[in-house]
């Protein structure tokens, strides 16, 4: 504020003057990236939310909006489908974090061991994360076909299941094949980051344990998954929020059917928007969707130290 | 020390099971996760003729290309397989270009802010993709980006931005600011030493980064959805995702994975040639405790 009383560049110090010179030039290069996180995150995200207080219909046209409050979130609460769609959410999401989580650490605890090949091992789990869901998707419904699918043949052969199962339609099996596709497609980031936390658990701890009579269940439950909570509370949150927003995976593979059986908030939103065009109630979803979400945000921030 | 030894001996054995069940977990574990790829290799070498039988065999016999030889002249694999090449190259280009400078410009200048903006990366990378995209389809028809490369370019940039910022910084933060002051004594001007001594320094974690972006961009299929309608715009990760909606698709099925392999092709590769700083990039980026 001072700066228009006395020219600046002569009286300050020069320190200071370094000092804003720098400052400048910080905010100087930040601005490409705000700009294109402004036009494509920030301005869609208040028009979003501005979209789901009014009645958009798109066959009507584009520029026929009516603002109408809130009745796009009251219509939601009262659709007799909303406790499906928010069920298969909460499954998805339990499902989908659980399942992960419990496969990433299992193997980043076998492979945290001391073990053959373990670089071998490690280089091959993640390279699911490099297959694009569309394929993963293709190939898992070949796997999982009902009728010429490898899985139904050698399970009915090996006398597992007496007959073959349409594991994506059948109601029983819809969701745990899902997950098991969803655990494949999506444990290795979370592997990745288990693993390094294990290998980062001194050795030390272990052999001082073992010395004071730790049996293997001890070591795990006292010394292993105590110093590995913050890495795995950052990750289950994580995931949380990925899970909730997630679409593809869903749409690749059963695009949220069976008729609604498989339809999260995600694809919902894409079906009010894109199918049915009701963008205005599409976007309500949406918000409601992101309000979900912002609660793990929120705790997923407060976990994490800017070191800047 | 008395009481120790029957522990021992018992320990001896439960370790050698312990140890048993441990390669049993890891190869059961494995099975799963490389089967689908030899499983997908294995259909895209078969005739499909012999692909529709209640007795499946687990080799191809006899093998054949010729899946191979289709996908390669169906113009709805081809053309958006290049479309996904140019898009990802243009995207991963711009992503890092954009995002170097954000990334150095919170690691080394000082000026106030500096952790708001970082909060608004990190709670941007966790918007869902699907409200914003509502408003991204209806701007971009109003201004001209609907259906264009630039466009896709544009929102796949915007989406992978955050992530780049953050990783990149925090390869800057690893070189020694001792360097950097060295090369500005020597008479080198700020940019001079960003561009001369710290980016070739961060080079591992810049081409992470290139990479990583790539790879997201490949496999999207949301945003080539929503924004692209031609099939001269289409990505193949889209393209095929219709193709196998199609009666087509459905019933070559070894064509379908034989194009399938070749598109999963360039991403394997890439992750398998530069695993070592994907890994780094994959513990750092989200997660800096």
């Amino acid at each position: 504020m001072a700066d228009h009383v006395v020219s600046p560049s002569l009286t300050l110090p020069r320190r200071t003057r370094t000092r804003r010179r720098e400052a400048v030039q910080g905010y100087l290069c930040l601005v490409p990236v705000l700009l294109v996180l402004g036009f494509v995150v920030a301005w869609p995200l208040y028009e979003a939310v501005r979209m789901s207080l009014y009645d958009i219909y798109l066959l009507t046209g584009f520029l026929k909006e009516t603002f109408i409050g809130l009745q796009n979130y009251v219509r939601f609460a009262q659709d007799p489908n909303a406790p499906t769609y928010l069920l298969n959410t909460l499954i998805y999401v339990v499902g989908g974090t659980a399942s992960q989580f419990l496969v990433a650490l299992t193997l980043a605890l076998v492979l945290g061991r001391r073990i053959a090949f373990a670089a071998f091992w490690r280089g091959l789990a993640i390279i699911p994360w490099a297959m694009p869901i569309t394929v993963t998707a293709m190939v898992w419904k070949w796997i999982l076909n009902g009728q010429w699918g490898i899985l139904n043949y050698v399970l009915v052969k090996v006398g597992i299941l007496g007959e073959y199962v349409s594991w994506l339609s059948s109601p029983v099996w819809l969701w745990p094949s899902i997950l098991m596709v969803n655990a494949w497609a999506g444990f290795p980031f979370m592997f990745i980051n288990l693993l390094s936390g294990v290998q980062g658990i001194p050795r030390e701890l272990y052999d001082a344990a073992r010395i004071d009579g730790a049996g293997g269940a001890a070591l795990f439950w006292r010394i292993t998954l105590p110093l590995l909570r913050p890495v795995i509370a950052t990750l289950l949150l994580l995931s949380v929020i990925i899970h909730l927003r997630e679409f593809a995976t869903l749409w690749v593979l059963t695009s949220g059917g069976p008729g609604i059986r498989s339809t999260t908030l995600s694809p919902l939103v894409y079906v009010t928007s894109f199918r049915y065009f009701r963008l205005g109630y599409g976007a309500a979803i949406g918000v409601i969707l992101m309000g979900a979400s912002l609660v793990f945000t929120v705790l997923y921030l407060r976990r994490v130290r800017f070191e800047a | 020390m008395e009481a120790a030894r029957p522990r021992s001996v018992g320990g001896r054995w439960w370790r050698r099971a312990g140890r048993a069940g441990t390669y049993a977990v890891l190869l059961g574990l494995m099975t799963w996760v490389v089967f689908p790829f030899l499983w997908a290799l294995s259909t895209s070498l078969r005739p499909v003729d012999t692909l529709f039988t209640l007795t499946p065999e687990w080799l191809p016999r006899p093998v054949t290309l010729e899946n191979y030889r289709w996908a390669l002249a169906e113009p709805h694999f081809v053309i958006p397989l290049r479309n996904s090449f140019l898009v990802s190259t243009g995207t991963a280009v711009v992503s890092v270009a954009l995002a170097s400078a954000a990334a150095y410009s919170l690691a080394r200048f000082r000026y106030r802010g500096k952790n708001a903006v970082v909060a608004a990366l990190l709670g941007t990378q966790m918007l869902p993709t699907m409200l914003l995209i509502i408003p991204i389809f209806l701007i971009y028809a109003r201004v001209d980006l609907y259906d264009t490369f630039a466009g896709l370019i544009l929102a796949s940039t915007a989406w992978t931005l955050p992530y780049a910022v953050l990783l990149l910084r925090s390869f800057f933060l690893d070189v020694p600011v001792s360097i950097e002051e060295q090369a500005l004594v020597d008479g080198c001007s700020r940019l001079g030493a960003f561009l001369r001594v710290t980016l070739p320094l961060s080079l591992a974690g810049l081409v992470a980064v290139l990479v990583f972006v790539f790879i997201w961009t490949w496999g999207d299929m949301l945003f080539p959805l929503i924004l692209a309608k031609n099939i001269d715009r289409q990505t193949a990760a889209l393209s095929l995702f219709n193709m196998m909606q199609s009666t087509r698709g459905a019933t070559n099925y070894s064509g379908l994975l034989a194009a399938g392999v070749l598109f999963t092709l360039p991403a394997v590769v890439l992750f398998v040639l530069l695993q070592r700083p994907l890994l780094e990039g994959l513990r750092a980026g989200a997660l800096k405790e």
